[in-house]
């Protein structure tokens, strides 16, 4: 009896892993490609000049939605430091990427990850956005960079112009006029 | 078993091609060889500035068509293919032209190895509104090249440089590349 309970126990238990590892699966297929062609690759010039402003912070909670057929993701992002240019007027912000958690997208920027600290150079998001908070894109897809190990690491979409590693002190000083 | 052969021989066919018709330029991308299931296809168009983007669509369309390849692209009102717009992409700073496709990896094809329809190609006017008209066209005839199965290629010489280089500043401002070139064309003919 108590060997057949057992039994019993270990096929519903495996039964639980198959669904657990097929859902795993199907979540790990993107439904979604987007492919994009760049206009340019941004020097970190080009980043201050074309943001309205610079700021360190740490990326939250996320949602997708579609906008006009567009997988977007919003991340939200508490602001730690205004670092240049206008301020935020708020504690927190909604940054607007393109994919989502289904969507390969490999030319563009990979989604903030929640709990990362990052030095974001934004715009403002021209579309309307359903929260209440600010929202911003990333200038050119390549304004973002990742704190990591005492220095920042570039996260934007590829770029042959931008180095992959900054120390934190000179990507702050390169971000202020 | 015959698309590992079939994945082989496009292999082998962009390797040729790179040493034969592209030499001494090394390849950075070949074809993802996805393709449509058939090379007779129909576009659609949604354009909303029709006096600026309705005859770059037609053109960049007729580029393809007009190439050496199986591939025909013709215009239809229902049952398209693809579908080509344009309009302000608020999420897209720093993009100019955007393909979006259905379920599928582009880069490997390991499953559902043929489209049918489903892709939405736009413009970003953000960008494109202050672009020529060859210069638009540089960005769709590249979209479409997506659309019917190429992957990015990058080259530092303008002699190799492809319409699916994937920046329009070295595309078409340094390079002025608005057609597909002798090696889009030999790629799109090992995948159709
Ligand atoms: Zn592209």
């Amino acid at each position: 009896m108590g060997l057949r309970r057992i039994a019993i126990a270990s096929a519903v238990g495996a039964m639980f892993l198959v669904g657990a590892c097929g859902q795993a699966t199907v979540e790990s297929v993107p439904s979604t490609e987007l492919h994009m062609s760049r206009v340019k690759d941004y020097t970190i010039a080009d980043l201050r000049a074309e943001s309205t402003m610079v700021v360190r912070g740490t990326a939250s909670t996320s949602r997708e939605e579609e906008v006009d057929k567009v997988p977007v993701t919003f991340t939200r992002l508490r602001l730690d430091q205004h670092v240049a240019g206008l301020g935020a007027g708020a504690e927190w912000v909604e940054i607007v990427q393109l994919g989502g958690s289904a969507v390969s997208s490999p030319d563009t920027s990979p989604l903030l990850a929640d709990g990362d600290r990052y030095l974001l150079f934004l715009k403002p998001y021209t579309a309307r956005s359903r929260s209440a908070v600010p929202a911003f894109v990333i200038t050119g897809d390549q304004g973002v960079f990742r704190e990591s190990s005492g220095g920042y690491e570039f996260t934007g979409a590829p770029s042959d112009e931008l180095p992959a590693r900054f120390t934190a002190d000179s990507l702050v000083a390169q971000a202020r006029p | 078993m015959r698309r590992i052969r079939k994945l082989a021989a496009i292999v082998a066919g962009a390797v040729l091609t790179t040493l034969f018709v592209v030499p001494a330029a090394p390849a950075t991308a070949a074809p993802w060889g996805c393709q449509f299931s058939t090379p007779y296809l129909h576009y659609k168009t949604a354009i909303t500035n029709t006096a600026a983007y309705l005859n770059p669509a037609q053109w960049a369309a007729r580029y393809w068509q007009e190439t050496n390849t199986p591939i025909t692209l013709s215009p239809v009102t229902t049952g398209a293919n693809i579908v080509i717009a344009d309009g302000y992409l608020p999420s897209a700073d720093g993009y100019d032209g955007m393909i979006r496709t259905p379920a599928g990896q582009m880069e490997n094809c390991t499953y559902n190895h043929n489209w049918t329809t489903g892709m939405y190609v736009w413009w970003n006017r953000t960008y494109t509104d202050y672009y020529t008209g060859e210069k638009k066209l540089s960005v769709m005839v590249h979209e479409l090249g997506h659309a019917l199965g190429l992957g990015h290629e990058s080259f530092t010489s303008c002699n190799y440089v492809s319409i699916m280089e994937p920046k329009t500043a070295k595309r078409y401002d340094d390079c002025r590349k608005y057609k597909p070139t002798v090696a889009d064309v030999a790629f799109i003919n090992q995948i159709y």
